[in-house]
């Protein structure tokens, strides 16, 4: 089944960073005024691959005091602003959430985004030239 | 004309206002009857209000005689008791109090220990809290972050019975817990692989404050501890990643040398330090 892969249309349009992406509202589980570390998994012309990792707000004893948020986002491009197009949180302390073992791998030939969650279903998106846009494959 | 008889005044009888009751250590909560020295078939109304920083309790209840058993009302709950008593025309408000007694740590080790699924979890609390759970005047151990209790309960936000009741609190402690420890059963038997109850114990004490700690050593077939992985002895958790340009062929020594403040500790974290917060260090701190 196919479907695209506007699951979240939450990016804060308008607010950018310097690279004219928009900016990601991580949440009250994330340690405030926290930057995140951005990494890029993968890059076209028109869209990007990225997770941003945010420290988690630290609960009694010490819980997740060490611990992660980490969201992946897909990026692609409107005109000549970026717009967020999902967003997933791929890893998270405070919610028990973790990649499986190479849980997130890009596959550049087949322009192919595989995320395994662990004890969760595997999830692949895939770039799709006619319509210039990623689907759910 | 007859004499005017002035009202009687209410007052409790063998309990003064103010009086402090004692949650044992048990914990048992104590046996509250109040009885006021109005006609004992004159029926009573108690309006009762318990109140503890932003905790808060209240309710009323009627009773046919001038004697109320509060004892379940109160049960689990402590700080300051507001009670207002009407009999009649008569009516008087009171204050009394109830405060706990600091539980032994054997007996949190021993009630720790009739849980599944929480072994290192005594370690745990005795290491954040050393088995604390009331302060000197008999209140709950609050943090600055408003956790609550030796487990210091903050989110989800505890009731007001795990508060006051130790026990309670454990057990609010332990859900948390056996969630990680199912996180870290579930990482370590990914691809079928064994681990063993010491590593199980570790991995769920490292999740706990953040990360793994094992990797998977291909070559020996077996968990190993991340290696990467240098900790700040002098620390609980600080450690560094020696993958890091800038740590790589450092010893622990030079490398709190130049993090850490001269006079010993470290300034809040900033983004670019190059020391981290590591769960790795956590459980070394906890269970070496």
């Amino acid at each position: 089944m196919r479907f695209l892969i506007s699951l979240s249309l939450i990016a804060l349009l308008g607010s950018c960073d310097d690279r004219g992406w928009p900016k990601l509202v991580p949440g009250s589980q994330v340690l405030a005024g926290a930057k995140p570390e951005v990494k890029t998994i993968a890059r076209g012309e028109t869209w990007a691959w990225i997770t941003e990792s945010y420290p988690s707000k630290p609960q009694g004893m010490s819980r997740c005091q060490a611990g992660k948020e980490v969201y992946l986002r897909l990026l692609e491009k409107a005109g000549k602003k970026f717009q967020q197009k999902a967003q997933r949180k791929i890893e998270s302390c405070l919610d028990d959430i973790e990649l499986a073992e190479n849980g997130l791998r890009w596959d550049g030939e087949a322009k192919r985004l595989t995320l395994q969650i662990l004890g969760g279903a595997k999830t692949s998106w895939e770039f799709i030239e006619s319509k210039k846009a990623f689907e759910v494959k | 004309m007859p004499p005017v008889v002035p009202a009687k005044t209410m007052d409790l009888v063998g309990v003064t206002t103010g009086q402090v009751f004692k949650i044992s250590k048990d914990p048992t909560w104590p046996t509250i009857v109040l009885t006021t020295n109005m006609e004992a078939t004159v029926a009573h109304t108690w309006k009762w209000e318990i109140k503890w920083k932003t905790f808060t309790k209240s309710g009323s209840v009627n009773t046919p005689g001038n004697s109320w058993d509060a004892t379940t009302t109160f049960q689990d709950l402590g700080g300051d008791i507001t009670l207002t008593v009407q009999a009649g025309p008569a009516q008087k408000t009171f204050t009394l109090k109830i405060e706990g007694e600091q539980p032994t740590a054997s007996d949190i080790k021993a009630y720790v220990l009739t849980k599944v699924g929480v072994s290192g979890f005594d370690k745990l609390i005795e290491h954040e809290s050393k088995f604390k759970h009331f302060d000197t005047k008999g209140y709950p151990i609050k943090s600055f972050d408003n956790g609550y209790g030796m487990c210091q309960l903050t989110s989800p936000a505890p009731t007001y019975e795990e508060v006051w009741n130790w026990k309670k609190n454990v057990d609010g402690g332990v859900k948390l817990y056996q969630i990680k420890q199912n996180s870290a059963r579930n990482y370590l038997s990914q691809s079928a692989r064994t681990f063993t109850d010491s590593q199980l114990k570790y991995e769920t004490i490292c999740r706990w404050n953040g990360g793994a700690y094992h990797v998977w050593d291909a070559t020996a077939l077996a968990w190993v501890r991340n290696g990467n992985i240098l900790c700040d002895s002098l620390t609980g958790n600080i450690g560094w990643d020696m993958t890091e340009a800038d740590n790589k062929g450092k010893t622990e020594a030079d490398l709190h040398k130049r993090d850490a403040r001269p006079k010993g500790g470290y300034d809040k974290r900033k983004a670019g330090d190059n020391w981290i917060y590591s769960g790795v260090c956590y459980a070394d701190a906890i269970l070496d």
